[in-house]
């Protein structure tokens, strides 16, 4: 086997072992168990989203406005904080054995603050609302989770040789986003995923970098 | 006498230093470290090697977990500027990273890095290596 220049294409293999690294990092740093989802429950998950989180909401107490926001949030002039329902995502670039890419994990409001909630061990308090989570310590959480995710897949990849990690890059999606109505997650190589029957999902692009 | 001047050596404080540029994980080891029963003292906090450097140069620090892959200085440029100081050879050296490539794995153990954690890990596992530390540290 000779030594490639330019990255190769992430093979079948690599996406197989991209779940295997998203259930290692769930359940071990995130004490959640992570299922893959059918396009059909996938879409049934997502549109019962709005509704549910909707209805969360109405019983939460109102969050306090922060001062300067950045990002995403800030262009679109968007009321802070975002709205449960509303999608995140997080994507970091990587380079080096055995391939160069981008990972991106694109999830609800909801299901990030959980996640960061249970990483902390603040999962009862957040969800009696003696806790709250603020944006920046959701998107902190969620690129420490696309970052492990992302790691814990190179490694396994990568044997003995090395490779880079950007920083994450953590942003809101549009407001009126939808991965079902996204075209250009078709055809992604990825996953289809939930938690505690919240939607989300996960994708690898190769690049030439 | 003799034996409270004992008593007192055996429990130490071990003061610790948390180097991550993420503040979620430094929330989360310092909690494991919270809910532990050893002896710790101060716990303190850096975003990157340099605030980490400014720290270490101010502060009597036992024991540094810190991150690789960050900005402004990297874990691996901390653990040199580390193993190159006389004064800092008693430090304990844990790093805990995403990348758990045998060759980074390799690179940092020629730095006197004792101990490496792999992401992801369970709080237990940063609990087990703090009982480590704290008996090393009182030894």
């Amino acid at each position: 086997m000779s030594y490639q220049e330019s990255p190769a294409p992430i093979t079948a293999d690599a996406v197989d072992a991209l779940f295997v690294a998203v259930v290692e990092v769930c359940e071990n740093s995130f004490f959640a168990f992570v299922e893959s989802c059918e396009p059909d429950r996938f879409a049934a998950l997502v549109e019962r989203l709005v509704p549910m989180v909707d209805q969360s909401a109405e019983t939460s107490p109102a969050p306090k406005r922060r001062g300067r926001r950045t990002g995403r949030a800030a262009e679109s002039g968007r009321p802070d904080p975002p709205r449960l329902s509303e999608w995140v995502n997080a994507s970091l670039t990587f380079t080096g054995s055995p391939f160069s890419g981008t990972m991106e994990v694109i999830l609800p409001v909801r299901l990030a603050r959980q996640l960061v909630a249970s990483l902390l061990g603040l999962s009862q308090e957040v969800e009696l609302h003696q806790v709250e989570l603020l944006e920046h310590q959701v998107f902190d959480g969620i690129g420490e989770f696309a970052n492990m995710i992302c790691g814990a897949w190179l490694t396994d990849l990568s044997g003995s040789q090395a490779f880079n990690l950007e920083p994450p890059q953590v942003g809101r999606m549009p407001f009126d986003w939808s991965p079902l109505v996204d075209p250009s997650l078709e055809g992604e190589q990825g996953y289809r995923l939930c938690v505690d029957d919240l939607p989300w999902r996960i994708r690898v692009r190769p690049s030439n970098d | 006498m003799a034996e409270q001047t004992t008593a007192v050596a055996e429990t130490r404080p071990l003061n610790i230093l948390i180097v991550d540029d993420s503040a979620t994980m430094r929330t989360m080891i310092r909690r494991v470290i919270d809910l532990t029963e050893l002896p710790i003292g101060t716990v303190y906090e850096a975003v990157n090697g340099l605030e980490a450097l400014h720290i270490l140069e101010t502060c009597s620090v036992h024991a540094v977990f810190t991150d690789i892959n960050m900005p402004v200085m990297s874990g691996y440029e901390l653990l040199t500027e580390i193993a190159r100081r006389e004064a800092w050879k008693d430090i304990l050296r844990i790093v805990i990273s995403t990348d758990g490539s045998r060759l980074r794995q390799e690179e940092v153990r020629e730095l006197n890095v004792n101990l490496y954690i792999r992401k992801p890990f369970r709080p237990e596992v940063v609990r087990n290596v703090l009982s480590r530390i704290a008996s090393t540290h009182n030894r």
